[in-house]
């Protein structure tokens, strides 16, 4: 799925479910085939750092739980 | 529709209390403001309570008579309220719409949250639950991040800056230096403000609200009978509640509540007032942006204009429009069920001309906003004294 990332966060307090996954980024993503979904964003291919400051294009969605 | 009017107001401090639990708090709250009606828990007619999480942070349920009854309320209908972080607003919505349909003269409303007596993580855990937990919540967001996404969404569409929500904070801790009842009662540099650990980028420690422990009441009752109880009773000029769609990812535009929008137009519409009459406000500022959101929501200014309107100072106490002279949920403390009618205290405060050190000049006709949730729920109240 490829999308558009309507809006993001990095998460640095989480609940405690989370709580070992910090820091971890979310996202909206508005889908290219309708709709917009909440989810985790991984840091880009190569990178360390989570691209904070980059609301846009969005590619390599999966639903939880399915194979890259 | 009857005239209704607030005729006692009554809040227990903010802060962590670990020798305070939920009961005693939402009695504390409700005792001092029957003493501040001159009533007695014989006269109250129905009681109503807002609380968010009890069963979750206290593992108590039923708790609107574990309250009523601890208070010496006996016999009368005994309910409670749960709409996030608008619970005691909508149990004082509810409370205002039955006084004015005739239903009772006299009803006692506390809000009161007990979460200090839980870990950090375990706290945003049960918050997290007033948002989606089969979708949003499940993918890890916290109610900071939420805020964070809407903050960020702000910043691309308007050009609201870290600068504009820092602006917020230093505002709110100012004017909870000078409240004795605020948890954190101290002021912040812009520096401080800024350079702040993250917790959900790009909202940093000093965007959010406390945990805290507390409670407040008022005593509700027709226009008609106020001076039974008060020399100063305050009018409920306007009441209104909204709601609008629950997840985050569910909404349109996420840089506008139209619950707020909507619960607003109501309330202007039923006080014969609009935006410009407004002289001061206490607005949900559970994180910075959502105050800058309100401000513009509630059509004090456009949209888009929220940070700068702030960072101009005229939301200070010495400005055009005060906001959150109470210190806000931001230094005030943020009980979640307590929030709602802490903020209706506290613009009786400034009304009565009893709010001390941060008493403003024009306190004739204010304003409160309490938003649940991600903004699924709001209530805004239009108070005024009473002629």
């Amino acid at each position: 799925m490829t999308g558009t990332v309507y809006m993001e966060a990095v998460v640095h307090a989480a609940p405690e479910a989370f709580v070992s996954d910090v820091p971890y980024q979310t996202a909206i993503v508005s889908l290219e085939e309708g709709g917009r979904v909440t989810g985790r964003m991984g840091p880009q291919a190569g990178q360390r750092q989570f691209p904070t400051h980059s609301l846009g294009w969005a590619e390599n969605l999966r639903i939880l739980g399915e194979a890259a | 529709m009857r005239p209704v009017a607030v005729v006692g107001a009554g809040k227990t401090p903010f802060g962590a209390f670990p020798d305070r639990d939920l009961r005693s708090l939402g009695v504390a709250a409700g005792a001092k403001c029957l003493a501040n009606a001159n009533a007695t828990p014989g006269q109250v007619e129905a009681f109503y309570l807002g609380n968010f999480a009890g069963p979750s942070f206290a593992g108590q349920n039923h708790l609107a008579p574990y309250i009523s009854t601890a208070l010496g309320i006996q016999g009368v209908p005994s309910t409670r309220f749960e709409a996030a972080c608008a619970s005691s607003g909508s149990a004082f919505f509810h409370a205002v719409s039955a006084v004015a349909a005739g239903l009772y003269d006299l009803v006692l409303v506390v809000g009161v949250e007990k979460m200090t007596c839980q870990p950090t993580p375990k706290v945003s855990e049960i918050l997290a639950s007033a948002g989606d937990t089969t979708g949003e919540i499940k993918a890890g967001s916290t109610f900071a991040s939420l805020f964070a996404m809407i903050a960020r969404r702000h910043m691309h569409q308007f050009g609201t800056t870290r600068e504009h929500l820092s602006a917020v904070a230093v505002k709110n801790h100012a004017n909870g230096a000078l409240n004795p009842d605020a948890q954190l009662r101290k002021i912040i540099t812009m520096e401080q403000a800024m350079n702040a650990k993250p917790i959900a980028e790009p909202l940093n420690l000093y965007d959010c609200s406390l945990i805290s422990d507390g409670a407040a009441a008022v005593l509700v009752a027709p226009l008609e009978r106020a001076h039974e109880f008060t020399a100063k009773p305050v009018r409920v000029l306007g009441i209104a509640q909204a709601s609008d769609s629950f997840a985050l990812d569910e909404k349109e535009d996420i840089t506008t509540f139209p619950a707020v929008r909507r619960a607003a137009d109501q309330a202007y519409r039923m006080a014969g007032v609009g935006p410009r009459d407004i002289q001061f406000a206490e607005l949900h500022d559970c994180f910075t942006i959502a105050e800058i959101i309100a401000v513009e929501d509630l059509g004090f200014v456009e949209r888009g204009q929220g940070g700068p309107y702030t960072l101009a100072g005229c939301t200070s106490r010495t400005g055009d429009r005060p906001i959150n002279t109470s210190g806000g949920l931001k230094s005030k403390g943020h009980p979640v069920g307590a929030t709602g009618v802490a903020q209706i205290c506290d613009v009786v405060a400034q009304i009565r001309s009893e709010a001390g050190e941060r008493q403003i000049a024009r306190h004739s006709l204010g304003l409160a906003e309490n938003l649940g949730g991600s903004g699924a729920t709001c209530v805004v109240t239009i108070l005024g004294e009473a002629a």
